[in-house]
């Protein structure tokens, strides 16, 4: 069974009812001028993350070059098929991964780096890197993003840590970015604190008076700092790191509107509980805070790493990754099919709004964006690590051409964040454990 | 990571269309989170003889066991798991002191201690911790490991506080017991007193003019801003609720890199006390308790624990401890195939962890004895839930009914803990299994493997059950050695379905609730499986080690002296007739919560 989304219910969704919200006031502070850059349209980074691996024959396109068809799980992809690439072969094995686990594919996932035995250690992600080079001067320099409800047999349960499954984003080695999950909440963070009316001397004043108490705040870990040990410290380091990122937040200047900005917030409705409505607010608010040029930066998790989510709305009996063991058997191959073909599906939903936003440059949301498809391992019966094929939306900003599909065998997720820090100027040869060089991508 | 040890492992995968069998295979490598030594850790240790040559001060040994007892027939205090005799008496306690109390790491407020604090504070009805990032872990969510912060966290923090004070700032009676006196008219000296006051309360521990200082120099910033000292109040109490003296348990080492242990100060005692029982900040009362310094006096402290379990606040231990002990949490978010159980919704999930709720808080305020949690004849249940179970009562609102004419008998035949162990539409023997020896006996067979092939089907064209299935598979000796620990408990408790309703029979073939233990003891249905292991001595021991890794915010058990520390406080518990309540009690008066040491410096 197969249902499509409509992009043009994307509104509704987050409006409530018909006309709320749309003629709200102009919102000045939040659509920086994105355009202002000379270069263009400024490329943003998404991260659509799948667990449980994928059913690869209806995945992987038989042929590859241009002259390709989307396969069955990809179909929904039929409107933007001229904007995506498809990269298959690709290897989600870390040098230090010693056996393959949907817990050590989800935390490759972005940083490429093994689990630590007993101990909550990876280490940055490739989001964070891209975030800390395109998006320092937005609100939030990046978002983290997870649709809950799921359990998680895999992990969690056993002593493991469940940032393992439930975070893809790292800060640092001991720094896992744990994910929001309720829209309502995602939606006050992008847009709270902000009052149309104010004039640009209160809205100096606010900034200086929220800096300053975050401010006094931060001053107060030097009394603790000398009577606590190291582990402690480390964990204060955490907090005075993360509302010093907040202070900083709290002071950028926003810039004037963009006039041709397609930003237009409207009002928060009820989010209600069920999956797929939870998935398609947070496709909304992902593209919303793109046109609003909030961040540049953003990673989803459609469900926790293992997940076990019930499928049965897709007419699905058992439960995801348990369905992923398929055994072989033909019944399960459907459920997967059905499973990814709906997780793609929301997946479209989200490049199709981005595709019909665009830059003050006139040029669409979704070709300055880099917006990848992938999951934790490949087969999810083996937990295979090989074979993990990315799906890869957008131009980002002119650095590579779509429409393509390549045969990466061989090559690693790690050297293919390598090849995309270096489309953005970063020196950086080796990423993760292990990772070097880069894969030869089509540019346009 | 060194590899090497050959560990039987145990893991659940998908057999087919079936939702949970089993499958098992040898690994050479440990998976993440699991330390390569742990297994035979403390296989050769003697709780009361311990060797420390061979330990390291994190715990961990860093010698192999050669000649150790083979992991899977030893369970986590080093004996063989469900073997009487061993340790059938609580050992004598002997304090040869100093123990090792472990490291307890700064930890921030979760969502319910933040919830909970702000409540008591502030006297709101405001909940803003639960737009938070989830603190759920595979431990309680007081884990220190588990409760990290990023820049969303700080993100929510700095939102909430401006949430709490609009709220706090629209309700003049509030308003008056945190601003009381008025600092425009009446100056410096008012405005200082208010954030002083506050500061002490919202850190929960004395306040010294250094700390203070910076709270008071958001007076200055509010005048330049041309704004009057009322704001700087106002933006000196947001200072306080942002600061880390009231986002974390701030307990402090005079010598941070010294192990020697040291007795906690009054007031950290007091807040470790009140975070354990009522997940908030301590009251008036207590303050005033560690002010005079009543509560390190072992009367003044058992006092303490009285009168506060006695409070209403400590319900909170439903909320906190039991939410992850018993499953609480899991069965929230656990999904039943609609399919599979048509008749299964939301009310009658709710019914179930509203009895596992009731069953739990009427065992703390009775301070029943911890056996009885598995052989208690009483059963919390209205209407809904007593049709569901077979059982005569037809009231709308939740009673206790009398179940000896049925086949329910304790926590093991609860909705909540049947069905959050089981798959969404067929049971999980071996997650049942492993949910009774981690959660009840704490001695949990090693965590699932990396990786296993799947359960290949047997092909000799006749059915066959899924326990014909998985006991074809224990005679692979590999497998053996976790699935005779596991099996016999996921056997016992077959006749109950995925959702918790008893049966027969399934798919057309009769149940064989019969099994044996590993040392022999055998049983015939459920209720002989629940008498059984409510007689290991192992189970006080383990609620005793559950309390504790909560009300410390680390794994008890993998420290130095846990060992002789939770057998001490168990012993001192069994005097008192093993109650829930009494074993609390003890685990406040036990030397790992009143004492904590620090680290030496590692590179």
């Amino acid at each position: 069974m197969k249902r499509t989304l409509d992009p043009r219910m994307s509104r509704r969704l987050l409006l409530g009812g018909a006309g709320v919200g749309l003629c709200l006031p102009w919102l000045p502070s939040l659509s920086r001028r994105a355009a202002a850059e000379e270069e263009g349209a400024p490329p943003r980074f998404l991260f659509y993350y799948i667990p449980n691996g994928v059913h690869l024959p209806k995945f992987i396109p038989t042929s590859g070059g241009t002259d390709w068809a989307l396969p069955e799980i990809l179909d929904s992809l039929e409107p933007v098929r001229q904007q995506i690439n498809v990269w298959s072969g690709l290897q989600n094995v870390p040098e230090l991964v010693t056996a393959a686990h949907h817990i050590t594919g989800g935390s490759a996932m972005l940083t490429f780096t093994a689990p630590s035995a007993d101990d909550l250690v990876l280490d940055v992600s490739v989001d964070q890197l891209i975030a800390r080079q395109i998006s320092t001067g937005t609100r939030f320099e990046s978002l983290q993003l997870r649709t809950a409800g799921d359990t998680n047999p895999a992990a969690c349960d056993d002593g493991i840590p469940c940032a393992y499954t439930d975070a893809i984003s790292w800060a640092g080695p001991r720094a896992p970015l744990a994910p929001l999950t309720d829209p309502a909440t995602v939606f006050e963070q992008l847009f709270s604190g902000f009052d149309p009316n104010a004039t640009e001397k209160e809205q100096e004043k606010r900034r200086i008076l929220q800096s300053s108490v975050l401010d006094a705040a931060l001053s107060q870990a030097e009394s603790l700092r000398p009577k606590l040990g190291v582990a402690d410290q480390r964990k204060l380091e955490e907090w005075f790191t993360s509302i010093r990122t907040v202070e900083q937040e709290v002071m950028r200047v926003p810039e004037m509107p963009d006039a041709n900005s397609v930003c237009a917030p409207p009002e928060m409705a009820p989010v209600t509980p069920t999956f797929k409505d939870q998935v398609q607010a947070m496709g909304n608010l992902m593209a919303l805070a793109f046109e609003c040029d909030l961040t540049r930066v953003i990673t989803y998790q459609i469900g926790r790493t293992g997940s076990d989510r019930n499928y049965s709305f897709l007419g699905v009996a058992g439960n995801h990754h348990s369905i992923s063991h398929h055994g072989g058997l033909q019944e399960n191959y459907d459920m997967l099919t059905t499973i990814n073909h709906f997780e793609v599906e929301t997946y479209s939903y989200l490049l199709q709004r981005l595709n019909s936003s665009t830059n003050s440059d006139g040029s669409s949301l979704l070709s300055s964006t880099m917006a990848m498809l992938s999951t934790d391992v490949g087969d999810g019966d083996e937990h295979s690590q090989y074979n993990v094929p990315i799906v890869a939306a957008g131009q980002f900003g002119g650095r590579f051409a779509t429409g393509h599909h390549l045969d990466l065998s061989g090559a690693t997720h790690g050297s293919v964040y390598i090849t995309l820090l270096q489309s953005l100027g970063l020196e950086i040869e080796t990423f993760g454990q292990g990772a070097t060089g880069t894969v030869e991508l089509p540019t346009t | 990571m060194e590899g090497g040890r050959r560990t039987p492992w145990v893991w659940l995968v998908a057999l087919g269309g079936l939702a949970f069998a089993t499958a098992c295979a040898s690994a050479d490598e440990p998976l993440p989170g699991e330390s390569d030594s742990r297994p035979a850790s403390r296989s050769s240790r003697d709780s009361s003889e311990m060797d420390r040559s061979n330990v390291s001060d994190d715990g961990s040994d860093e010698q192999s066991h050669p000649g150790a007892i083979p992991y899977e027939y030893v369970s986590d205090h080093g004996r063989p798991y469900l073997t009487p005799g061993a340790l059938e008496e609580p050992p004598v306690y002997q304090p040869p002191l100093p123990e090792d109390p472990g490291v307890v790491v700064l930890r921030r407020l979760n969502r319910l201690e933040y919830n909970n604090t702000v409540r008591d504070l502030l006297g709101t009805a405001l909940t803003p911790a639960d737009g938070f990032p989830d603190d759920t872990d595979s431990d309680f969510d007081t884990s220190a490991q588990a409760l990290t912060i990023s820049p969303i966290h700080a993100r929510q923090y700095l939102a909430a506080t401006e949430v709490l004070l609009d709220d706090l700032y629209t309700s003049p009676e509030r308003l008056a017991t945190v601003v009381d006196c008025d600092p425009v008219a009446e100056g410096r000296v008012c405005a200082e007193g208010i954030v002083a006051r506050f500061a002490f309360r919202a850190w929960r521990r004395p306040v010294s003019d250094s700390q203070l200082k910076p709270l008071f120099s958001l007076f200055d910033v509010a005048e330049s801003q041309e704004e009057d000292l009322a704001t700087g109040v106002r933006l000196a109490l947001q200072a306080a609720l942002l600061s880390p003296h009231f986002m974390f348990h701030v307990e402090l080492d005079e010598d941070p890199n010294s192990s020697e242990p040291h007795a906690l100060s009054e007031y950290e005692l007091a807040n470790r006390l009140s975070y354990f029982l009522w997940s908030s900040m301590p009251d008036a009362e207590l303050f005033a308790d560690a002010e005079s310094g009543e509560l390190s006096t072992d009367a003044g402290l058992e006092s303490a624990v009285e009168r506060m379990l006695a409070d209403s606040k400590a319900e909170a231990l439903v909320d906190s401890f039991a939410k992850h002990w018993l499953l609480l949490d899991a069965m929230e978010k656990h999904i039943v195939d609609p399919g599979a159980f048509p008749a299964f919704d939301d009310e009658l999930k709710l019914a179930m962890i509203h009895e596992t709720r009731l069953f739990f808080a009427d065992f703390l305020q009775k301070d029943r004895p911890i056996p009885e949690l598995l052989t208690t004849r009483l059963a919390f249940v209205d209407a809904r839930l007593a049709a569901h179970y077979g059982l005569d009562y037809s009231g709308a609102n939740f009673s206790r009914v009398n179940t000896s004419d049925s086949v329910r008998i304790g926590l093991l035949t609860q909705g909540t803990i049947l069905t959050a162990t089981s798959g969404s539409a067929q049971t999980a023997p071996v997650k049942r299994g492993r949910w009774v020896l981690k959660n009840l006996l704490c001695s949990a067979p090693p965590p699932p493997p990396p990786d296993i092939p799947a359960l290949e089907e047997e092909d000799d064209g006749s059915p066959k059950t899924l326990r014909e299935r998985l006991e074809a598979h224990r005679s692979d000796p590999s497998c053996a050695g976790c699935h005779q620990l596991l099996d016999p408990i996921g056997f016992g408790l077959e006749n109950f379905d995925a959702v918790g309703q008893y049966r027969t029979e399934y798919e057309g073939q009769p149940i064989d609730a019969s099994s044996a233990f590993v040392d022999g003891r055998s049983f015939e249905t459920p209720e002989e499986m629940a008498r059984l292991l409510s007689e290991d001595p192992a189970l006080k021991k383990c609620v005793t080690q559950q309390l504790l890794s909560f009300a410390l915010g680390r794994d008890f058990g993998k420290g130095r002296d846990d060992d002789r520390l939770w057998i001490g406080a168990t012993s001192q518990a069994a005097g008192e007739g093993a109650g829930l309540a009494s074993t609390i009690r003890a685990v406040v008066m036990s030397d790992p919560f009143r004492l904590r040491r620090g680290q030496e410096e590692s590179p």
